[in-house]
């Protein structure tokens, strides 16, 4: 009997240990746990703006493959197709960002600078000195072709008036954006773009609305974080 | 990678002697087995613990020795766990049904279980499975593809059937982990008062 009422203690000394070896387990393991948490959503918004911004965006089917060859081939330094064929194959963008500006209903995504379509050709295309809009103070340049072409994705901005809103949602932040300045430049194959450089700014260049020969510039500031 | 049998066969070989260090690591294996095995015959408590420490001592030594790769592993796991919580792919979650579906076959089968316990049985394991079947008909009804998480978590509904699904699972595994415990030391208390008398 003595020796039951022995065992019972120790096993329920041991649960109560137990216990409480689990309660300090858990206050030291919860807020690594708590931080891998805040990851874990963060990836998952990440992941689900980016798979929203890749439905809004339809997707170019059947582009001649042409150019992307042969900047491959400078790249790797190979040929593994002779330059002058043009083979049509469906291509899928995987956008990082979109632009959307309310007024002329446009909105459009754009992938990332590295990526073999960030080119005119195919999307909107950030320009190789541009800033990310997440730099502070940064200037994020998005070009784009104006006409008649189904890759012109810049000619309504000719219907924009100084102060006009624009968004830019980059990993699932949106950055928005007033109209403060818009310029023509000659075609000259060079671009002066003039800024506040104290205050994060979105500069759009596209071909200006009938006239072959100049270039427009529009100028937004942020307006808020 | 394109090896046939008898390639992995030898080169699995050679690994094991390779040098001196694999023949060291070898041979301390062979012991540590060969102390177990006389152990079965003297019952040694002593040897009983401190063999698993020095195989936990070996292991996280070699793992130790890759420093910062296995803090990156180890956040890898812990990621992969919080995601199977909070957002399980889909074929985990296939699989947490099934597994609430043989508890459920299994408790409707057993001459073992009291009414009570079946009861308890039913009511977590069915309503893990309704929450399946509800999920299954909104992902119908919103068109969502299953492949990608992404395209099932942007939907509220979704993520919440899931959530609380997942909240049963894991209670119902808390649930039947603490029974079958309480039950194990009922039976070792009952085989110590026999012992006594």
């Amino acid at each position: 009997m003595k020796k039951r009422r022995k065992i019972n203690k120790k096993g329920q000394l041991l649960l109560v240990g137990l216990f409480f070896l689990l309660i300090g387990i858990g206050v030291v393991v919860s807020v690594p746990f708590k931080t891998l948490k805040n990851k874990v959503f963060d990836e998952m918004k990440l992941a689900i703006y980016q798979d929203d911004i890749n439905e809004d965006n339809d997707t170019i089917q059947n582009v001649e493959t042409k150019d992307i060859e042969q900047k491959d081939n400078q790249q790797n330094n190979t040929s593994s197709t002779p330059s002058n064929t043009q083979t049509s194959k469906p291509v899928s963008y995987t956008y990082v960002g979109q632009l959307s500006i309310p007024k002329i209903r446009f909105k459009r995504g754009f992938v990332k600078k590295e990526s073999r379509y960030n080119n005119i050709e195919y999307n909107i295309a950030i320009a190789e000195e541009a800033d990310y809009p997440d730099v502070k103070n940064g200037n994020f340049i998005l070009m784009a072709h104006s006409g008649d072409a189904p890759i012109s994705f810049f000619e309504p901005l000719y219907k924009l008036e100084l102060g006009d809103q624009a968004t830019v949602s980059y990993q699932a932040k949106a950055y928005y954006y007033t109209l403060v300045k818009t310029y023509q430049v000659e075609k000259t194959g060079k671009i002066a773009i003039y800024r506040n450089y104290n205050k994060k700014t979105l500069t759009l260049i596209t071909c200006t609305h009938d006239d072959l020969t100049k270039q427009s510039v529009y100028i937004f500031e942020q307006t808020n974080e | 990678m394109d090896l046939n049998f008898m390639d992995k066969v030898s080169l699995f070989t050679k690994i094991n002697f390779s040098s001196f260090l694999t023949i060291e690591e070898a041979l301390i294996f062979i012991i540590i087995f060969l102390f177990l095995l006389f152990n079965l015959k003297y019952k040694n408590k002593i040897v009983s613990i401190f063999i698993p420490f020095l195989l936990l001592f070996i292991t996280s030594f070699s793992l130790f020795l890759f420093g910062s790769d296995i803090t990156y592993v180890l956040e890898t796991i812990m990621k992969g766990i919080i995601y199977s919580f909070y957002f399980p792919n889909i074929i985990f979650y296939i699989i947490t049904v099934l597994i609430s579906f043989l508890f459920f076959i299994y408790t409707i089968i057993s001459k073992k279980l009291t009414n009570k316990e079946k009861i308890v049985n039913y009511l977590i394991c069915g309503f893990h499975l309704y929450l399946f079947v509800l999920f299954t008909t909104n992902c119908l009804n919103l068109k969502v593809s299953l492949i990608s998480p992404a395209k099932i978590y942007k939907h509220d509904e979704l993520y919440v059937l899931v959530a609380v699904s997942q909240v049963v699972f894991y209670l119902n595994i808390i649930y039947q982990s603490v029974k079958l415990a309480v039950r194990k030391l009922k039976k070792q208390d009952a085989s110590a008062i026999m012992y006594e008398k």
